[in-house]
């Protein structure tokens, strides 16, 4: 079974990032965080005022079967302080995709799936001049956006745990 | 030079990914003469908070020393994210120094970088891996300011783990 994304929007607040990985931590088995990318982003509105959200993309382990619920639970129960929560806790499908190390592959990649709407995008890491890349899509998606890819000959990864 | 993190922020639509990614890969500077390669990113879409829903996106990029670093934030405000419609553009875009840290690739060493960041009152402006080999995984830490970043550097340096060097 591939992996999930776990992504998680908090209200910008200073050391939520510090309570979300000690939430994952703490479960049993402990939760390893592989890929994670995000952060605050800013927007100013028309008052003048800014709206800072922050947004992190988590690939987990284990994060198969039960793990996932806890998983999901831990985070939609996190306390962050001041009575407040994660305004939002989702999972859904990693496609793991392998693209050469340099400009303009990523695009293709992302050209690939047009029309089709990418919920996260992480780096996992690279080898040798091979990139590695997760793409999130909704589970409805998910199909459609493996076919995509493949026809484009990018490389998608196929992961049983 | 350390790399430094390039942080967007989109009113979230589909499709703007795949437009800073062609933007970066046209090539950016009067001439558009750098081509950029993207080595790590990372992001997602927010939750609708207040009626917005934002995307936010983090990339290290390379190159990305002095001008070219001026060259991609420009390329990326000028990228027309609705071209047939409203033309819009990317709401907010920056570059913040980056705090490379490499920890064991093991469930909780993460957040125990991230508690000694926290315990020192330092805000993470953004969190990006870099990557893993050997059973380690490389992290980039964002900082707003190089004064908060080697704060931060000081603040790592008291846990277990490796903390590279700013220059």
């Amino acid at each position: 079974m591939p992996h999930q994304v776990t992504k998680a929007t908090a209200r910008g607040s200073q050391g939520d990032l510090a309570k979300i990985a000690d939430a994952l931590r703490n479960l049993t088995p402990p939760v390893n965080i592989i890929a994670i990318g995000g952060g605050e982003g800013v927007l100013k509105n028309k008052n003048g005022s800014t709206t800072e959200v922050g947004v992190i993309s988590m690939i987990l382990e284990p994060d198969d079967g039960p793990n996932s619920a806890k998983i999901r639970t831990a985070l939609t129960d996190l306390k962050l302080g001041k009575g407040r929560t994660l305004e939002d806790v989702e999972q859904f499908p990693n496609i793991h995709i392998q693209i050469d190390d340099k400009p303009g592959e990523l695009k293709k990649a992302l050209d690939a799936v047009a029309g089709l709407n990418i919920r996260s995008v992480l780096s996992m890491g690279t080898l040798m001049g091979t990139a590695n890349v997760g793409l999130g899509f909704s589970e409805t998606d998910r199909p459609k956006a493996e076919k995509k890819l493949k026809d484009k000959l990018i490389k998608v990864v196929d992961h049983q745990h | 030079m350390p790399h430094q993190v390039v942080k967007a922020t989109v009113r979230g639509s589909q499709g703007d990914l795949a437009k800073i990614a062609k933007a970066l890969k046209d090539g950016v500077g009067p001439n558009h003469e750098t081509k950029i390669n993207i080595l790590h990113i990372g992001g997602g879409e927010s939750h609708e908070v207040n009626g917005i829903e934002l995307g936010v996106i983090t990339m290290i990029l390379e190159p990305d020393e002095p001008p070219i670093d001026g060259f991609i934030l420009q390329a990326i405000r000028d990228v027309d994210l609705d071209p047939t419609g409203d033309h819009h553009h990317v709401a907010h875009v920056e570059t913040y120094p980056n705090v490379h840290i490499s920890v064991l690739d093991a469930p909780g060493t993460l957040s125990g970088a991230l508690d000694a960041v926290a315990q020192a009152d330092l805000n993470i402006l953004s969190v990006l891996t870099m990557g893993s080999g050997g059973g380690v995984v490389d992290v980039g830490l964002a900082f707003e300011d190089e004064t908060t970043a080697n704060a931060a550097r000081a603040a790592l340096s008291g846990v277990n783990v490796i903390v590279h060097p700013a220059e």
